[in-house]
């Protein structure tokens, strides 16, 4: 394990953030939330995602938990980060500590969230806003996406689904409401799709599952986990393991755990 | 503020019994907005129009406060400090007598123990007065010691004095600060409590809180073991904002040393000098990073 000092970024982080806890008995192994109790192995949205037999994304990476308020010694900053970057006129410390979550997540751990495969070229795709009522390109684009090497293949999925209207009806998984456009699509055969904030994970399933259908593995890379302490589940298991540690930028998100030097 | 706005319905909905900031925010979050709330509230009554008496009763509210010379703003307002609303436990309403100024976000708190040795009350002098003649605005708590210390220092030295408050801006502990809190109030005097709210012990915890939101960073002079302060150096770190500690805070207070030892940005200092380095330190980095994001290199991939 190095010992070399945090950046200032990272000492922001540290108590601003939380790391996904280990995989354990009582966390979803899909979504890293707190499940009903340590003998569900899923929570009650992604076991539902899952019993209607889409095909869903191949793997998911949360690179942090937000719960959406402050309870039992966790913060809530990182959920109002989430929310808040993509209105107009966002402050800066918002977006600051948001980039340097996704940067340094790559820079520490991008053989593991995007490991080299011969012949299996990749894309970058977002999942844009489903409510109708944003024009111009999506805050997600512009201020982390737009970090990525210009020569990877962008993909922007079309939403074609009914905008606004209930937000539950659009969150629900239906792979149907999303249009792959395969003029981006090029070559290839892997997607990373970055998503900001997974509530329920429709919107990111339903994104997966239409690039699936077409022969592309996906890979969901989530800022953050949103968690709610009012649920008993979330709120629940947060009560139970107050006082989180630091968040620790080299904690690898995909295989949860510090990995030797 | 304006008539009818988010503004208006969400002071209605703070003035609903058994308001709850929590359960209101996951319904705004929920129904889209405080008026889609209020209205979900009180929309469908069977008798009378719920609603309007709500936004009348608000407005009642904030006429009532402005003609006692306190301002009312709320999260959704324009008038609501920037620096404080990019933090995660903002309070959803905010009184406020004096006047905002776009240098606040530069504004730091200087806090800590009520009964300072002379080296504190000359460290927290001595900071105070440096940064107002660098046109730093200073926040503190109005407590007694260092906090009052603090805002006498910035006051002397013509800079911008900013309290915060855990009592209504009708009330002043402790009372022989009321002079002080008058003076203050003539730049910018804030509480998230409204007129009439008595001293209560857990209302200045949470007027630390809204002081870390509020000012760039915190700068703990003198702290003992229980002090009060280490709520402000906890809130800070969850904000995700920088602290500067007191080389004597450092040595005498184990959770000080605790929050060092975690490694969370937190610069500790020996002498006003190094404090002072410090603090431009951090203003000259927030300014760095806002010029890196809008001309960002690509990094990834």
């Amino acid at each position: 394990m190095s010992e070399r000092e945090p950046t200032l970024i990272e000492r922001s982080l540290r108590g601003a953030y939380i790391n996904v806890p280990p995989l354990a008995a009582g966390l979803c192994s899909i979504c890293t939330a707190p499940t009903s109790g340590p003998d569900y192995s899923r929570c009650f949205l992604c076991d539902q995602h899952i019993a209607g037999g889409t095909p869903l994304a191949t793997s998911v990476v949360s690179f942090a938990w937000a719960p959406m308020a402050a309870t039992s010694g966790y913060s809530g900053q990182a959920y109002l980060d989430l929310r808040q970057y993509k209105e107009p006129g966002a402050s800066g410390e918002h977006v600051a500590r948001l980039l340097g979550l996704l940067l340094l997540t790559f820079a520490n751990h991008s053989t593991c969230l995007l490991p080299a495969e011969p012949g299996m070229p990749y894309l970058l795709a977002h999942i844009p806003s489903t409510r109708g009522d944003r024009q111009g390109e999506h805050p997600i684009q512009s201020h982390f996406l737009s970090r990525f090497r210009p020569e990877i293949p962008r993909v922007v999925p079309e939403f074609v689904g009914t905008a606004g209207g209930n937000r539950n009806d659009r969150r629900r998984l239906n792979p149907d409401n999303w249009h792959i456009p395969l003029d981006q699509v090029g070559d290839a055969k892997r997607a990373l799709i970055v998503e900001d904030t997974w509530v329920s994970g429709g919107h990111a399933q339903s994104v997966a599952a239409a690039f699936e259908q077409l022969g592309i593995r996906t890979r969901v890379l989530v800022l953050g986990r949103a968690l709610d302490p009012s649920r008993k589940d979330h709120g629940g298991y947060l009560r139970a393991h107050p006082d989180p540690p630091p968040f620790d930028i080299r904690y690898c998100p995909v295989h949860r755990t510090v990995h030797p030097a | 503020m304006e008539p009818h706005s988010q503004d208006v319905a969400l002071i209605a909905l703070s003035l609903v019994p058994g308001f709850s900031w929590a359960k209101t925010r996951a319904q705004i979050e929920e129904h889209g907005s405080p008026i889609e709330v209020l209205r979900a509230r009180f929309g469908d009554q069977l008798f009378g129009d719920g609603y309007d008496q709500a936004i009348l009763q608000a407005q009642e509210f904030i006429a009532s406060c402005t003609a006692d010379g306190v301002n009312v703003a709320s999260l959704w307002g324009k008038e609501y400090p920037r620096h404080l609303r990019t933090v995660h436990d903002a309070p959803p309403i905010l009184f406020w007598q004096g006047h905002m100024d776009p240098r606040d976000e530069d504004a730091v708190a200087i806090v800590g123990t009520r009964n300072p040795d002379h080296s504190g009350s000359k460290f927290a002098h001595e900071l105070a007065s440096k940064l107002s003649l660098h046109g730093i605005p200073v926040v503190s708590g109005l407590a007694r010691g260092i906090d009052g210390i603090a805002l006498r220092s910035a006051l002397s030295t013509h800079g911008r004095a900013i309290g915060v408050i855990g009592t209504g801006h009708d009330s002043a502990y402790p009372p022989e600060h009321s002079g002080l809190q008058l003076k203050v109030a003539e730049h910018l005097l804030i509480s998230q409590f409204r007129p009439g709210t008595t001293i209560s012990k857990r209302n200045f915890p949470m007027r630390n809180v809204v002081m870390s939101g509020f000012a760039s960073l915190t700068t703990i002079v003198q702290a003992g073991e229980t002090s009060g302060t280490r709520i402000q150096a906890r809130a800070a770190v969850k904000h995700g904002r920088p602290l500067i500690i007191s080389e004597p805070v450092y040595r005498s207070a184990d959770w000080a040393r605790q929050l060092v030892g975690e490694r969370y940005d937190i610069v500790v200092v020996r002498d006003v000098d190094e404090a002072y380095a410090a603090i431009s330190d951090i203003h000259a980095r927030r300014r760095a990073a806002a010029e890196e994001q809008d001309t960002g290199a690509y990094l990834v991939g």
